[in-house]
């Protein structure tokens, strides 16, 4: 036999049941901006049912009501590891595309400001010059023309060290926001563990800390395990977290990754206390890596490019003679894209460029002699760098670093519509749909009004009862 | 399949934002005329590019350095031309000079005529071309033609000297010789003249008039050969220059077609970027005002 009073509780029970779901909805609806916010549900359940005795003697159940049983995220771990990973991934084809154009950029191609019509003009001054050897407007012609050269190589090989010193700035952040991130995801380790122990759902406090495990995700490749209790077997609500090897964060401890040299060279790898590397691919960190190692390279290229041509064009213009008749003076200083430089002597006077062949002594310098200037103009034509003459390495230079750019925004572009179709499946899957929880609401709504009515409708039958029994 | 909120903004902030993109590239394209602004549009594209763009630069260095041969070599012509008046000039007065019934005031009459052109064909043989002795080889920077005991002696470079050839490269590949050395072209000329003076001076009619006008003869004879061969160059100039500027116009062609923009086409993708912009426009504010919120009371 129940309680005459068991039908209050049970409205009692609904009552604070529809209210949770209610103030449920009302938090989903409110973080429905919220990064990282995984939307929650309410279990509801059926509380323990109590005996009763029917007419025949029989035992029988009748039940007593509902209750919360829990407040769940809903949340796909497995979408979730998709989704870092492909974030990984974007991020350091974005990072490395964007390195890549301003280098890129720097080239002025194909514009015909660059290098090559640089170089194409500096080769044919000494060709105009031969034609007329004594002209001092030609010379003049001649010596402004490698000026250009020599101020279109330089900046250049600036523009790409100035890549290079960004680079490496932003590799020195990404490792401090990495430790940062670190520092704070054991921290809520700590916060969730404690919860989980105590039976509780931290819901709010694990959306935290996927939204910064993603976050990390975006810096570098990371792999995230969760911890698992050594005796029961079961999820400690701990996740570990390892960075190319480095073990980031375990339970409530991190180990943050070492900071970089500020004297390291690119490609600016980063490696242990011990000095055992830390292998990264992913992120902007790995973007940054992968960009380093692609500048520095161009920027052999172009030291190589800038080498030949101070050595054959010194060679030959020592071999020739200026106006004062002497020979060995060479033409440029310097040995690559950083030093070159023009000479000290036809800074002076343009009478310093060796356009005539070296007279056989005793005779003295022709002045209309224009053999050497011309053998200049013809390293143009001279396969310089492996089978290339210079216009064609610089021109291979320029199609290479183009290449690679490229294929970095194919890859971003990739990546992007990559990374939103996962993006978007982890919102289709946790995020919150207003339309969804105002339908919730208004079932919730109404089952709380329902339980209000029934608490009114047995407190009529109990006055009844203990009011009304008895009198006429 | 579920939707969030929040997927539906960001699905059609995407598409606005893609097509959006789409739509500057073309009006970049459109407004520059070029299709490639950087190598990445199209690494292979900004190689050919290049490539023919420094083709094209060494066509215009050869055309300027062929402009030059050409000025030079007709210049040479011109003052050959003047030598060769002058040698008939002589010629005559050889003529003149050979007859036997010449009075000695008459013959010294002739020789001064003579020795006035001796002094108009050094004049000839100091022609300058802008600052520089045409006839002086590569020591063009002084006068070749000296007077010297009533003639003149040539002082300026010569081809056993080794500085007697003026060469212009007329292509990456070739160079071209431009001038004619004094000591060819002229002193004979003038040992000539100076022999056709002396004899008249010295009276020696047989010698005027078969040895000098002989000599002259031989004279004209090499200087026409002399011009001929400037002319076939200059020929071979103005030809070398009708090539350079076909190629040219081939080579500019190859270019336009690789990096210029292809104006129809690219203003069809305009458009259709600029319909789909519209549309994701349209949509995002028309569809993104529902809500169940109201058709609630």
């Amino acid at each position: 036999m129940s309680s005459s009073f068991m039908g209050i509780e049970l409205g009692r029970r609904a009552l604070a049941a529809n209210q949770i779901a209610l103030d449920t909805t009302g938090q989903n609806t409110s973080n429905v901006n919220t990064a990282g916010y995984s939307r929650q549900v309410v279990n509801l359940e059926t509380t323990d049912s109590s005996d009763i005795t029917l007419a025949n003697g029989a035992k029988g159940q009748i039940g007593t009501g509902v209750t919360v049983s829990s407040v769940t995220r809903i949340r796909d771990q497995f979408l979730d590891q998709r989704v870092r990973s492909s974030l990984s991934q974007q991020s350091a084809d974005s990072t490395l595309s964007g390195q890549l154009s301003q280098v890129e950029a720097a080239y002025n191609e194909p514009n015909g400001g660059g290098v090559g019509s640089l170089l194409t003009s500096f080769f044919n001054s000494f060709s105009t010059l031969s034609s007329d050897p004594a002209n001092s407007g030609l010379r003049t012609g001649v010596r402004s023309s490698a000026q250009s050269l020599i101020s279109g190589v330089k900046n250049l090989y600036q523009a790409q060290q100035d890549t290079l010193t960004n680079i490496s700035q932003g590799v020195t952040d990404a490792v401090k926001q990495i430790n940062s991130l670190a520092t704070q995801i054991a921290g809520l380790n700590q916060q969730i563990q404690q919860s989980v122990q105590t039976g509780g759902d931290p819901n709010d406090l694990m959306d935290k800390r996927d939204q910064m495990v993603q976050n990390l995700s975006q810096l570098a490749n990371i792999k995230v395990v969760p911890s698992v209790n050594g005796q029961t077997g079961r999820p400690t609500g701990s996740l570990s977290i390892y960075v190319g090897g480095h073990q980031l964060v375990y339970n409530d401890q991190s180990t943050p990754i070492p900071a970089p040299s500020p004297n390291a060279k690119p490609p600016f790898a980063l490696t242990e206390a011990n000095g055992d590397p830390i292998e990264i691919q992913g992120g902007q960190l790995g973007g940054y890596i992968k960009a380093a190692t692609l500048v520095q390279s161009y920027s052999d290229d172009l030291n190589a490019l800038a080498s030949a041509v101070i050595k054959a064009v010194n060679t030959q213009h020592s071999a020739g003679a200026p106006l004062d008749g002497s020979t060995g003076n060479p033409f440029f200083t310097g040995t690559d894209a950083s030093s070159i430089g023009l000479s000290q002597a036809i800074q002076n006077s343009t009478d310093a460029i060796a356009a005539a062949a070296a007279p056989a002594p005793p005779a003295t310098v022709a002045v209309g002699n224009g053999d050497n200037a011309r053998a200049l103009a013809q390293i143009a034509q001279q396969s310089l760098l492996g089978t290339n003459t210079l216009n064609q390495a610089y021109v291979s230079q320029v199609a290479r670093v183009g290449a690679d750019s490229a294929s970095a925004k194919t890859d971003v572009k990739n990546q992007d519509s990559i990374a939103a179709q996962l993006q978007s499946q982890q919102s289709s899957i946790s995020g919150v749909s207003l339309d969804e929880e105002l339908t919730k609401l208004i079932q919730y709504q109404r089952s709380y009004q329902v339980a209000s009515r029934f608490i009114t409708t047995i407190d009529d039958t109990l006055d009844r009862l203990i009011n009304g029994l008895g009198k006429p | 399949m579920r939707i969030s909120s929040n997927e539906y903004r960001n699905a059609s902030l995407m598409g606005i934002m893609s097509a959006y993109q789409r739509m500057g590239q073309a009006s970049t394209q459109l407004s520059t005329g070029k299709r490639i602004s950087a190598p990445s549009d199209d690494p292979v594209g900004t190689a050919q590019a290049l490539t023919l763009q420094n083709h094209l630069d060494n066509l215009d260095q050869s055309a300027r350095q062929l402009n030059v041969a050409k000025s030079f070599l007709g210049a040479t012509d011109t003052a050959l031309s003047n030598v060769g008046d002058i040698l008939r000039q002589a010629r005559t007065l050889a003529v003149q000079g050979g007859s036997t019934s010449l009075t000695p005031g008459a013959r010294s009459s002739l020789a001064q005529q003579v020795d006035s052109l001796i002094q108009t064909l050094g004049s000839a043989g100091n022609t300058q071309y802008g600052n520089r002795y045409i006839f002086a080889g590569q020591r063009n920077d002084k006068a070749p033609f000296v007077a010297n005991q009533g003639g003149f002696s040539y002082q300026g470079g010569t081809a056993a000297g080794n500085d007697g050839a003026l060469q212009v490269g007329v292509s990456p590949q070739n160079s071209m010789t431009i001038n004619t050395t004094g000591d060819v072209a002229i002193a004979p000329a003038l040992k000539a003249l100076t022999q056709l003076r002396d004899s008249l001076n010295s009276g020696d009619a047989t010698a005027v008039s078969s040895d000098s006008i002989q000599q002259f003869d031989t004279q004209i004879n090499n200087l026409s050969t002399l011009r001929a061969d400037i002319g076939s160059r200059i020929n071979s100039v103005t030809g070398a220059l009708t090539q350079n500027g076909a190629i040219k116009l081939n080579f500019t062609q190859s270019l336009s077609d690789i990096e210029d923009t292809d104006i129809p086409n690219t203003v069809v993708q305009y458009q259709s970027a600029q319909l789909a912009y519209q549309a994701a426009l349209q949509s995002t504010s028309r569809i993104g005002q529902l809500s169940l919120l109201d058709y609630l009371k």
